[in-house]
């Protein structure tokens, strides 16, 4: 059966075809939406070459010169009926994404335009030549019709080409929530397949995802149903097994670890989860041992020469290199209250190189930092429930929640940190083959803002730039990208933009994207994302299937999912996770 | 072997071909003979001629079958692209054309292109050269695939005419030209004779005598090339208001091959106001005699709803230079021709290059 075309290409003054854009007229029995993949042949120099776009824009233009000329046809009444109608011309404007073969040169005039299918979005969005094509979603073609699955290139996240994920979107959508953790949920499952279908490839993918829970407890339900998605079961499903996904669920055991509360062995309260939730919190050894001492203290201190010079000696002095690694030396204080008792009492016969007001400020500053954090930092433990990285890929995500310390923005850069403080560390020996870490961290306008360069931000930082190749993967997302270090944004070579501001869409951050993008980024529905990485030549409007995880614990449906964590299955400690 | 391109070249190099563009027409050439001088006029058939007032165009809407649902246009772009000289010396000048014709269908408020036809000629006076050499000529330049162009004999100018009068020749070549435009328009009448039809200009161009009974044809004739009216005629037409008409006259058209085409016509004012002169906003509307006699027994009120019909149609596009006489349909007739058309000067470039004429005067 012939194909009906969309319309023909055209190509008058100031609608010019370029090697990037070409624009068509419509036939009148015929619809064309914004994002349809569309596609056409041309004869350039007795070679015939294909080219596949995406529409950027839809127009409609009337035969009149101007709005004097539209209302004379109505004598200047709008309830009168003009003998004939307007007949205007609806044209399209496309930013082509590929040619076959490769040539840098536009479609000619009257070429016909066809809408494009699964195999013209493939080829467009250059899906035969990605390394790892991984299916993300559904790729939207129009309004309402989609041209198969959406993919991105694992090489391009996953560190050979290019790391990290970025998501923008405003708050209340899930916008950003959803993406994060769905690419979550198919890493873990994709590391699965191979581990059934490689085994004993040492090369295989294995991961290890770290999600930061920032708002609520909203992410210790991911191992629950989405009621949402339980209202509309038959239609969600369907999209997932659309993309190749047969069997959606919630996460599969996954552990959750909340800030120790004051006092006590037991975690802060978290909400509507009361059971499994292990507590983390660091002693004076395991800060000493686990490199952290320096993020302890604020930006401007630490960068202050003699007060960042004082904190380095203190560190050194506390530490004791062995053969085991680092140790707190066992003839200096063993607990934080001891260190201040210590430090009080000795500071005047200690680091000499300092004056006195020097030593004085570090006791402040010690003092408040050892108060503030009592409970995540024990005062008189000397040991804490040190939260431990496991160093082999994992069948579940490792939820940390940093909510409960909201108050104390401190002690929340210095969890984060010592998290990527310890993956580095695991990373540097280099014992497993193509080990990912997977670190989901949304608002990154906290833990990055664009003008700070306290050690959290450059911790953050030198993860975009070098942690790829570390296999340290930061899955980031903001509501602002333009409120965000650049170089943490820039560094992610694979974007997703959920509905955006338009004021955010107009900064600088976001020139990449050209006017149709950002316009459709605007008006984007929750479910859709705009995908982008460099070897796309424009953004892929996908649609995210809803998820079958709870993304809050209003959305957290209470018969549980079957496997660990709230199932009534035994409590792991922080010690087992090691044994991964 | 003699390629097409020899013989085009051959054909201008013996000739003495140069090149030439568009000048205009000099004012001491007698004009054309292509007006529409009528042959007998009666002028008192819906009032005397010396009662002759404007007629208001009452707002009753016209009945099915009285109003066009087809409607026909042509459309000729041409000019004098080579000048070539024959053995006594006269100057021939060679118009290159493309000619057209389309017809359009409404379909409730929409049109649809019913039917089209364009074609590249390249007409002149071919008599006072040897026909072998023209046909030869002819046969090159329809078979290069860039041009494809039609050669068209024209006749050479009547006996009164001096044949070393440049203008004369390219008179008779562009009247040729036109001819052919005619012959488009008249095989888009005659693709579908079942409904109503408008042509654009006088109905004795493009048929004989037309069925009485048969639909409806109405011709509106925008360019007033003679004078039908008396007097007081002259009067009414010039102080008509938008929305009035003269009185209906009769008259016979000139003799075709099909036979003379005595109309019924009035002038109808479309558009009018304080800045467009008297002279200018009429149409002329002729209906075929027979079927405004027979098949609408000389009803007035019939002219009145048809030209009714015709105000409501006609074109308000400021920017469309003949707007204030012309009509929608035709103006979108118009539209859907043009297009079709290559642009001339592309046209020029080709031949000039089949013809060895690099920079235009040179073989």
């Amino acid at each position: 059966m012939s194909r009906t075309a969309l319309g023909r290409v055209a190509a008058p003054p100031e609608h010019e075809s370029t090697s990037g854009v070409f624009y068509f007229w419509v036939d009148r029995d015929q619809s064309v939406e914004r994002t349809q993949i569309v596609t056409t042949k041309s004869t350039v120099a007795g070679r015939e070459v294909a080219f596949v776009g995406i529409v950027q824009e839809v127009y409609r233009r009337s035969r009149q010169k101007d709005v004097g000329e539209e209302a004379a046809r109505f004598d200047g009444r709008s309830a009168e009926t003009p003998p004939f109608a307007s007949e205007g011309v609806t044209y399209a404007e496309v930013a082509i994404l590929r040619t076959d073969p490769v040539a840098h040169t536009p479609p000619t005039e009257e070429s016909e335009v066809f809408l494009g299918d699964e195999v013209a979005a493939a080829k467009g969005y250059g899906m035969d030549r990605m390394g790892q094509r991984f299916d993300v979603g559904l790729l939207r073609n129009g309004g309402t019709e989609f041209a198969g699955r959406a993919a991105i290139d694992l090489d391009f996240l996953l560190g050979k080409n290019g790391g990290h994920l970025n998501v923008n979107g405003i708050a209340g959508l899930g916008t950003k929530s959803t993406l994060l953790l769905s690419m979550n949920w198919l890493l873990l499952r994709e590391a699965k397949r191979q581990r059934e279908e490689k085994q004993g490839d040492p090369k295989r993918l294995q991961v290890v995802p770290v999600i930061f829970n920032v708002k609520n407890f909203d992410l210790f339900f991911i191992d629950r149903w989405n009621t949402e998605y339980r209202k509309e079961e038959l239609a969600h499903r369907e999209d997932w097994r659309r993309m190749g996904v047969d069997e959606p669920r919630p996460f599969d055991m996954p552990r959750y670890f909340a800030p120790q509360a004051k006092g006590l062995s037991t975690p802060v309260q978290t909400g509507g989860r009361t059971t499994d939730v292990l507590p983390y919190s660091w002693s004076l050894a395991d800060v000493i041992e686990q490199e952290l001492f320096s993020f302890l203290f604020s930006e401007e201190d630490v960068y202050d020469p003699n007060f960042g010079g004082l904190v380095g000696e203190m560190e050194e002095y506390l530490t004791s290199e062995t053969a085991a690694g680092r140790k707190l030396r066992k003839d200096g204080p063993q607990t934080f209250a001891d260190l201040l008792d210590w430090f009080r009492d000795e500071r005047d016969s200690l680091f000499m190189d300092f004056v006195k007001a020097t030593k004085g400020k570090l006791l402040r500053r010690l003092k408040y930092i050892v108060q503030e954090g009592d409970g995540v930092l024990v005062r008189k433990e000397p040991k804490g429930n040190a939260l431990k990285i496991p160093s082999v890929g994992q069948d579940s995500p490792i939820v940390i929640d940093l909510y409960g310390l909201h108050g104390t923005p401190s002690l929340q850069r210095f969890v984060v940190a010592a998290v990527f403080h310890q993956i580095q560390q695991i990373q540097s020996a280099k014992q497993v083959a193509n080990l990912k870490y997977l670190i989901t961290l949304d608002e990154l306008n906290r833990f990055a803002p664009k003008d700070s360069s306290d050690p959290i931000t450059q911790k953050l930082e030198t993860i975009a730039s070098e942690g790829r190749s570390q296999g340290i993967i930061l899955f980031g997302a903001q509501q602002q990208a333009s409120l965000v270090k650049p170089r943490v944004i820039e560094n992610a070579a694979i974007r997703a933009i959920g509905r955006s501001g338009t004021l955010e869409l107009g900064a600088e951050v976001w020139k990449f994207l050209g006017p149709s993008a950002r316009s459709a980024a605007s008006q984007l529905q929750p479910e859709e994302k705009l995908l982008y990485q460099p070897s796309f030549r424009e953004p892929m409007l996908a649609k995210i299937p809803f998820p079958p995880f709870a993304l809050s614990e209003n959305d957290a449906d209470s018969p549980p999912a079957t496997g660990g964590g709230d199932q009534g299955l035994p409590p792991v400690s922080s010690a087992d996770l090691d044994a991964f | 072997m003699t390629t097409d391109r020899d013989a085009v070249r051959a054909f201008f190099r013996k000739h003495a071909a140069t090149a030439v563009g568009p000048t205009p027409v000099q004012p001491n050439v007698t004009p054309g003979d292509d007006g529409d001088e009528p042959d007998a006029i009666e002028r008192g058939f819906e009032m005397p001629e010396a009662d002759w007032k404007a007629v208001v165009v009452s707002e009753a809407p016209a009945r099915d079958g009285e109003f066009p649902v087809r409607f026909i246009d042509g459309s000729q772009a041409g000019q004098p692209v080579v000048c070539v000289r024959t053995a006594e010396g006269w100057p021939i000048p060679l118009l290159i054309s493309e000619v057209g014709a389309v017809a359009l269908k409404s379909v409730g408020r929409r049109f649809e292109r019913e039917f089209v036809a364009v074609e590249r000629v390249l007409s002149f006076v071919a008599d006072p050269f040897p026909w072998e050499e023209v046909e030869a000529f002819a046969a090159a330049l329809v078979n290069i695939p860039e041009l494809k162009l039609r050669v068209l004999p024209a006749n050479r100018p009547q006996e009164q005419h001096s044949p070393f009068d440049y203008e004369i020749m390219r008179t008779q070549a562009r009247a040729r030209a036109q001819q052919e435009m005619t012959t488009l328009e008249r095989l888009a009448l005659a693709v579908n004779r079942k409904v109503p039809t408008l042509v654009d200009g006088p109905l004795h161009r493009l048929m004989g005598s037309p069925d009485p009974f048969g639909p409806l044809l109405i011709g509106v004739v925008k360019t007033q090339a003679a004078d039908y009216l008396h007097p007081k005629g002259w009067q009414t037409l010039l102080d008509l208001k938008p929305g009035q008409r003269t009185p209906v006259f009769q008259y016979e058209g000139r003799q075709t091959a099909g036979g003379s085409v005595p109309v019924a016509s009035w002038y109808l004012k479309l558009a009018g106001g304080p800045q467009l002169a008297p002279n200018w906003g009429y149409v002329r509307v002729e209906v075929p005699w027979g079927q405004f006699q027979h098949q609408f027994r000389g009803d007035f009120g019939f002219v009145n709803r048809l030209s009714r019909w015709l105000i409501d149609a006609r074109c308000r596009t400021d920017s469309y230079a003949r707007m204030p006489v012309s009509l929608d349909p035709i103006v979108r007739a118009e539209d859907a021709l043009k297009p079709l058309f290559t642009p001339l000067q592309v046209l020029v470039n080709r031949l000039y290059r089949q013809a060895g004429f690099f920079r235009r005067n040179e073989l």
